[in-house]
């Protein structure tokens, strides 16, 4: 009380109340001075005579200062207190009033609350009412859903009642029906009985049956292991016969070749029947040489004969000549008869001339006979001459085609020779090519061994050439001798050429030689062929090699640049695995670490803790900031609403519902939707179409939504306070 | 005679600037078909009526215009020098694993110098530029083509370009000698070939073939 006094006081002023200070001091020392010895009550009641001073210090600084007389002074005194105990009551007086206006308010904020909780109890209890009307509205119309089916399940008992007395009369008859159909049925279980005996003695018959059949099966069954067996048996033969016909096919291939191969065999068959042919040809040339030969001899000698007959012959005439000049001599002499003894002699003369003459006549008979036979057999001869020039003819075709089979020869040694040199400059090069070592040996090898066989074939070709040669000069002295024969008829030197005999010789020789050497060429032939193949095969295989990147490393190397990218690719590769391998065993480290428990570093344990804390700490932090929010959230919603008179909730974003303290119900809300720029719009709802009025005035006329919602809360609390009147 | 020398040695460098341009197309194609770099580092260039993916990366680009193609030249340029000493060219690009190292193909290219024909009396037939160029397309076309029967390259990888050259060849300091990158379980396919009237290029990749 005092202070709130000194309160409203004090506050005009500070200064005042420093004078007043001075002068309540001053009055002080003047009263202890006049009384020393009064009692305690004055000086108890100073404080409140100061007070007073203070609240009422225009009027008694002037009563004070004069000192009176002590009546004044005792007057003054109850005065004073008169006035103190005035103004104490004055106080009171003002406290109760203060005290009942302060209980006026707080009863009227009641009566506010107490508005409010019965307006809402009233919307509650109205609500209530609603809702038990509703209820009472179900309940009757449970109630007469329940009579309905209660109705229903007494109409449905009566109609199973119904039914149960049927069913009880169907039941009833039934019976009488089974009773009837028990006695059947047991006529015919009898009758079932029997047939079971019968059946039995079937099923007796049966079982017997029964093993017969389990017999069949158990073989059925050894049979179909049997099938088993042949389907795997066919399933081989299946594979068997897959591989046959692969087999097969790689036959065909082989009889493709074989084919070549036989082809190639029916010509060199023909060639060795053309090369038999011409051998019998050539045996039969040199017997009709040989026969040549004879018939020349026998000629020569029977030409001799003739000559030496025609010689005789010639003296033949002669001698008849001196004949017939004897004769005339002797005839002379006859017819003379001169000397007798001369013609005695002359006659013996006569005698040896005419015997000489029968003698010669007889050697000129046989020496005709003789020229006869050698005149016939020098025609023989003629035409043995003219089959032997044709003979000859024929030989020298054979000859001449020998002689191109010959070079046909030579022309394939050459082939073979420039072969062999090319599949030495092959392998050559090869061997140079190649950089893997194994196959090297192998090829080295076979490179000699080639080398080798056509050293042999090249050899063998000089001596069949040298061959060739000397047949060729054989053909040409028998050529001459041909024409030696078809020419003038001379005896043949033994000079000029040898005997028959060894010219047959050496023919049969050199037959025997070109026989091995057709035979060698064709083993040749074959060795090329193979060797032909073997080097494509090395060819192709070269060439692979060649793909694949061989090179030689005598005359070839391989560059590449030092930071290609592949190096440096690799190189961070590395250092990638290194550094990856390094933070493994690290970590690795740190597992076993931590799984023997004990040796975790105290940093690290430090780190983690602190970590641990400040995580525990910032979700304390949010924790209380939610609450936090949340608590001042609700104060600043209970301060709008009991400030503005209106709860704000915010439905959906940026959509605000207003309801006001006032409002009769829940649903008399508005709605305010907030726009990016920050301003508000108001959106209808059923209480908003009510306002039309407020609305038109403070909306669109005045345009200020606070205006609007005052507005209304006036409106609605006088309509609630109207209603509480 | 010193007029035909000049006009050979004038072609000879035009057939080395078209083989080395073949080359920059062909390696950059088989990088992006191979997948060997990502297809982001490429990007679309017309080149002998094709759309050929150039590589956009600095570091791959210098590696290969300025260690690769010149050197290139100058060997495809010295080439007749080395032919009388009987060398044989090569380049190869190599595709390897970057992890491992190890080959999984081979791009090998041929560089057959048309010179001993030139040599011998015949003067050498004087090809088209467009020929020459569409028989390029065929062999850039069949690089493209190789990847649908090539296997996939899995694993990260990268490559190199391998030089055949002659024994006696002194190369620059930042070369040194190589393996040559065989694969041992390789399959080979034969690619087509181009040829100037100078040079003739003979493709051929061989790759690891696994079952």
């Amino acid at each position: 009380m005092d202070e709130d006094k000194l309160s409203v006081y004090y506050t005009p002023d500070n200064t005042k109340v420093m004078r007043i200070m001075g002068d309540f001091t001053n009055f002080l020392n003047t009263q202890r001075r006049a009384a020393a010895n009064r009692s305690s009550p004055f000086l108890s009641s100073i404080p409140f005579n100061i007070a007073k001073d203070e609240t009422l210090q225009e009027t008694s600084t002037e009563v004070v200062k004069p000192e009176t007389a002590l009546s004044n002074v005792e007057m003054m005194l109850k005065i004073k207190n008169m006035e103190a105990e005035f103004e104490s009551v004055k106080k009171a007086q003002v406290k109760a009033n203060i005290e009942l206006e302060s209980k006026v308010n707080q009863f009227f904020s009641e009566n506010c609350h107490l508005k409010e909780k019965c307006d809402d109890l009233q919307f509650k209890v109205k609500q209530l009412t609603s809702k038990s009307l509703e209820l009472i509205d179900e309940t009757k119309s449970a109630k007469k859903e329940k009579n309905d089916e209660i109705s229903k399940w007494e109409s449905s008992y009566s109609q199973l009642h119904k039914v149960k007395q049927e069913a009880d009369d169907r039941v009833a008859n039934d019976l009488a029906m089974n009773a009837n159909k028990n006695s059947q049925l047991q006529e015919e279980n009898m009758n079932l009985k029997s047939h079971v005996n019968i059946l039995e003695l079937r099923l007796e018959e049966m079982s017997s049956h029964m093993e017969h059949f389990t017999n069949k099966i158990n073989e059925a069954q050894e049979a179909t292991h049997l099938h088993q067996q042949r389907e795997t048996q066919i399933q081989e033969l299946k594979r068997e016969l897959r591989e046959l016909t692969s087999r097969l096919s790689e036959a065909e291939d082989a009889e493709k070749m074989a084919k070549i191969f036989k082809e190639d065999l029916s010509r060199l068959r023909q060639l060795e029947i053309e090369y038999k042919r011409l051998v019998e040809e050539n045996h039969k040339l040199r017997e009709n040489q040989e026969n040549a030969f004879l018939l020349n001899e026998k000629l020569l000698l029977a030409e001799s004969k003739l000559d030496r007959a025609e010689e005789r012959c010639a003296k033949m005439d002669n001698l008849e000549a001196t004949n017939n000049n004897l004769l005339a001599r002797l005839k002379s002499l006859d017819n003379n008869q001169s000397v007798t003894s001369k013609y005695n002699e002359l006659s013996s003369q006569v005698l040896e001339l005419r015997h000489m003459i029968e003698f010669l006549e007889e050697r000129n008979a046989t020496l005709e006979s003789e020229h006869v036979i050698l005149s016939k057999k020098y025609m023989s001869e003629k035409q043995e001459k003219t089959v032997l020039d044709a003979k000859l003819a024929e030989q020298q075709e054979s000859s001449s085609s020998l002689s191109a089979q010959l070079i046909r020869l030579r022309k394939k040694a050459g082939l073979l020779a420039h072969e062999r040199d090319s599949i030495r400059s092959i392998l050559q090069s090869y061997d140079a090519e190649l950089t893997s070592t194994s196959h090297t040996t192998q090829l080295s090898r076979r490179l000699q061994n080639s080398e080798d066989a056509n050293r042999k074939l090249y050899f063998r070709i000089e001596q069949l050439e040298n061959e060739l040669q000397k047949s060729e000069e054989q053909k040409l002295f028998h050529k001459l001798r041909a024409k030696q024969l078809g020419g003038p008829e001379v005896y043949p030197s033994a000079v000029v050429c040898p005997t028959p005999s060894q010219c047959m010789k050496s023919e049969n020789a050199n037959d025997s030689e070109l026989e091995t050497l057709k035979v060698k060429i064709e083993e040749y032939e074959k060795e090329r062929i193979t060797m032909h193949d073997k080097i494509e095969h090395l060819e192709t295989w070269i060439e692979q090699g060649r793909i694949k990147g061989d090179y030689n490393p005598e005359n070839t190397k391989v560059l590449h640049f030092a930071m290609n990218p592949s190096a440096l690719a690799h190189q961070k590769s590395k250092q990638d695995v290194a550094q990856l391998k390094a933070d493994n065993t690290e970590l690795r480290k740190k597992i076993t670490e931590l799984q023997q428990g004990h040796e975790v570093s105290i940093s690290e344990v430090e780190i983690s803790r602190t970590a641990k804390e400040q995580i525990a700490r910032a979700e304390l932090r949010n924790q209380r900031l939610k609450e936090i929010f949340s608590k001042k959230i609700q104060e600043y919603r209970q301060a709008c609403y009991s400030l503005t008179g209106y709860r704000i909730d915010t439905s959906t974003d940026s959509r605000f519902k207003l309801l006001s303290m006032y409002a009769e119900s829940e649903s008399d809300c508005l709605l305010f939707e907030m726009k990016p720029d920050g301003t508000m719009q108001m959106l209808e709802t059923e209480f908003s179409k009510s306002l039309e009025d407020l609305i038109s005035l403070h909306l669109h006329h005045q345009n200020s939504i606070p205006m609007f919602l005052s507005a209304l809360s006036i409106s609605l609390f006088s309509q609630q306070t109207m209603m509480l009147e | 005679m010193t007029s035909t020398k000049q006009l050979n040695k004038i072609t000879l460098k035009g057939s080395a600037a078209i083989v080395s341009e073949f080359f920059f197309y062909g390696i950059n194609n088989i990088l992006y078909q191979r997948g060997v770099y990502p297809p982001e580092m490429f990007k679309q260039e017309k080149k002998y009526g094709l759309t050929i993916l150039v590589t956009t990366d600095e570091g791959l680009l210098t590696y290969l215009k300025d260690n690769i193609l010149p050197q290139l030249t100058a060997i495809v340029c010295n080439l007749t020098e080395w032919l009388e000493k009987g060398a044989v060219r090569r380049l190869v690009v190599v595709i390897r694993e970057s992890e491992t190292n190890e080959t999984l193909e081979r791009w090998q290219f041929e560089i057959q110098s048309d010179e001993e024909q030139k040599n011998s009396n015949n003067p050498p037939k004087p090809k088209d530029v467009n020929t020459i160029n569409s028989e390029i397309r065929a062999v850039i076309r069949q690089i493209t083509a190789t990847v649908t029967f090539l296997p996939l390259l899995e694993t990260p990888c990268s490559f190199d370009l391998l030089f055949y050259t002659d024994k006696n060849l002194e190369a620059p300091s930042q070369w040194e000698d190589s393996s040559a990158c065989l694969i041992t379980n390789s399959e080979e396919v034969k690619l087509r070939s181009f040829s100037t009237s100078v040079h003739r290029v003979d493709g051929a990749v061989s790759y690891k073939f696994s079952m």
